[in-house]
């Protein structure tokens, strides 16, 4: 039979035609009820890729982006296709999960570990988690309605834990990849995890919740893949529920990719602390796309979001920032910045920042920029010998460390 | 030696700022004086080669055509320019800015030595103990960004250096190091101070060999007896 190329701009007709019906929608599937919905409602509503919030998201490299769904009756050679095995604790893909003990025969001691959390588990009780997996009207939506099924980590109570998880391609194709995963970590824990996206050629759609319980403290590290950056593209959506007095650090670096959108909605309740740190150092034609939306839901939280790229060449950075104060949180401190600096005429640069306030007694505030490198900052270094080069690199490094 | 032949100076290629400049600094100390707005700093820093400013004419540094030169290529020629007022770079610290300007030319003092000097110098002038930590020029004073180009000034040790008003924010104590620190340096064989300044103690204490005086018409003219410099200090530009 023939392989299908096509991009995810005809996704929702090959839907309407049952080629892409996933395991998600079966009746047996964990994520059976909210898949359905995500699909009805992609239907209902048309492609959410056409929607005009991600217009500065350079919406058209990601349309041109072919995947190949082979119709071949060989089945494909399924295994982990990732060369630092060794160096994570947890391998992700979609419907797929493997922890240390069954990677590399190294026992992961289950009591000062987190629960891994599978589909094929009947004792994971995922289908409880559904009603974070709902339809948002965005690209996301393709994640949960083509997923094979869900799989996570979940932390019990008082956990102190470092945990790194490679999200890798399991499945050596170059079709499209949903991805759904849940992070479920327990009431006064402390965990920090690191995170790496390895990219294949196909596109990879990934819809990821954190739930934060009541005192726990979540920090993740986001690292991309440096070496794969001319392959593959990657839609990360990360959904963060911070339930009372619970602390969230979120640290991502990269340097952009063929295409990229990672996407940070964080729900904040009571007394919660929020702080989102980017920096980006984009050249050649790589593109990236942040997003993050702070919703402050509970009073008395503070949120500091600090996103800053670097842009070079013909490199694209966009970032569309939100911060909505509810009613309901008075006493909120909130900040957002993005700071860009493009280094070439033809780099390119959007910063979209939103502030959506409903009460009073609160202190926000955000500061986005779009400049160049400061021609009086540059000759003062020249000025003691530095060389122009080096002068500029010293002033762009500068930029993201400040 | 530092000679400027029919140099002329516009700001932005278009506005002329000084004209016509026959001048010539040899080993010693000159002093510069003129009216505010005459083009003093302009002078100094389009020898530096500001980006802002184009210049016209001949400038040699030690027989080497200086305007041929990218700005810090004339550093590493030996010539140094203070700022009226340094531009501040947040996430660069003092000693980083320092570390990287020596080793641009090559310097072959270790790392431990040129910290323990950077800090022998900043405690000399009286800056804090974690003055090397703190990043460069961001929220420091008027004095304290002196005291920081002094610093520059020993460390990098220029066989040429033109000082900007180096009085300008100092208390009587860093005065008299700031007195001390220049003097030493133009002591040493062939090194060339010249100072735009009108601080009566300064000008007193370094025993000048030249006085150049800008016009508000845009041309300088240099003098041998520096008893001009006296005059100006009693009776004004215009006595």
């Amino acid at each position: 039979m023939a392989n299908i190329e096509y991009s995810i701009g005809e996704l929702h007709n090959l839907f309407e035609l049952e080629l892409r019906n996933s395991m998600s929608l079966n009746e047996s599937s964990v994520l059976h009820d909210v898949a359905v919905e995500n699909k009805d409602n992609i239907m209902e509503n048309g492609n959410p890729v056409f929607n005009k919030y991600y217009k500065n998201m350079k919406p058209k490299a990601l349309l041109e982006h072919l995947n190949l769904a082979s119709q071949s009756s060989v089945p494909n050679d399924y295994h982990w296709d990732i060369p630092e095995l060794e160096e994570f604790d947890v391998i992700i893909d979609d419907g797929h999960i493997e922890a240390k003990s069954e990677l590399t025969n190294k026992k992961w001691n289950n009591i000062w570990n987190p629960k891994v959390l599978s589909p094929y588990s009947t004792r994971s009780n995922l289908e409880k988690y559904q009603p974070y997996f709902k339809p948002t009207g965005k690209i996301s939506d393709f994640a949960v309605a083509h997923s094979t099924g869900i799989v996570g980590l979940k932390y019990p109570a008082k956990m102190s834990r470092g945990t790194s998880i490679a999200y890798s391609d399991y499945y050596n194709d170059k079709d499209l990849n949903c991805v759904t995963v849940l992070i479920d970590v327990g009431k006064n824990c402390d965990v920090t995890i690191d995170e790496k996206f390895f990219n294949k050629d196909g596109l990879k759609i990934f819809k990821i919740v954190y739930l934060v319980r009541d005192y726990a403290s979540l920090t993740i590290e986001r690292k991309f893949d440096i070496d794969g950056k001319d392959c593959g593209a990657n839609i990360i959506e990360s959904n963060v529920i911070q339930f009372p007095k619970s602390k969230f650090e979120y640290k991502v670096t990269g340097e952009g990719s063929k295409y990229i959108q990672d996407l940070m909605y964080i729900d904040v309740y009571e007394g919660c602390e929020t702080n989102v740190r980017g920096s980006f150092d984009l050249y050649g034609d790589y593109i990236n796309n942040s997003v993050v939306d702070v919703h402050h839901i509970g009073k008395d939280s503070t949120s500091r979001v600090d996103i800053r790229s670097i842009i070079d060449d013909t490199a694209h950075s966009s970032f569309l920032g939100s911060i909505i104060v509810d009613k309901e949180a008075e006493g909120t401190d909130a900040e957002l910045v993005n700071k860009n600096l493009l280094v070439s005429n033809t780099a390119s640069a959007v910063t979209e920042p939103q502030l959506d306030i409903h009460t009073k007694e609160i202190a926000c505030s955000h500061g986005c920029t779009v400049s160049n490198i400061d021609k009086q900052q540059l000759y003062f270094l020249e000025s003691r010998g530095i060389e122009t080069h080096i002068a500029e690199e010293t002033l762009k490094q500068c930029f993201l460390k400040m | 030696m530092l000679v400027t032949q029919e140099f002329n100076i516009k700001i932005d290629g278009y506005y002329p700022i000084l004209n016509d400049m026959h001048l010539e600094y040899g080993p010693g100390v000159h002093i510069i004086m003129g009216p505010n707005g005459v083009g003093k700093s302009t002078f100094a820093h389009a020898l530096m080669g500001s980006p802002t400013l184009e210049s016209s004419g001949a400038v040699e540094l030690n027989g080497k055509d200086l305007l041929a030169m990218d700005t810090y290529e004339r550093a590493r020629a030996g010539l140094f320019v203070s700022f009226q007022n340094p531009t501040p770079i947040e996430g660069l610290s003092n000693f980083q800015f320092m570390r990287q300007a020596l080793n641009s030319r090559q310097s072959t003092v270790k790392l431990g030595d040129s910290l323990s000097k950077f800090k022998e110098l900043a405690n000399e002038l009286g800056l804090s103990d974690t003055w090397d930590k703190k990043q460069l020029n961001v929220e420091a004073s008027g004095g304290e960004k002196k005291k920081n180009e002094l610093i520059q000034l020993d460390m990098l040790d220029p066989q040429v250096a033109i000082l900007d008003e180096p009085d300008s924010g100092l208390d009587i104590d860093a005065i008299k190091v700031l007195i001390q620190k220049l003097n030493d340096f133009s002591q040493q064989e062939g090194k060339v101070l010249i100072i735009i300044s009108h601080y009566a103690q300064l000008i007193t204490s370094l025993d000048p060999d030249t006085v150049t005086v800008f016009n508000k018409d845009g041309y300088a003219k240099q003098y041998d007896n520096t008893d001009i410099a006296y005059d100006i200090l009693e009776n004004g530009f215009d006595g």
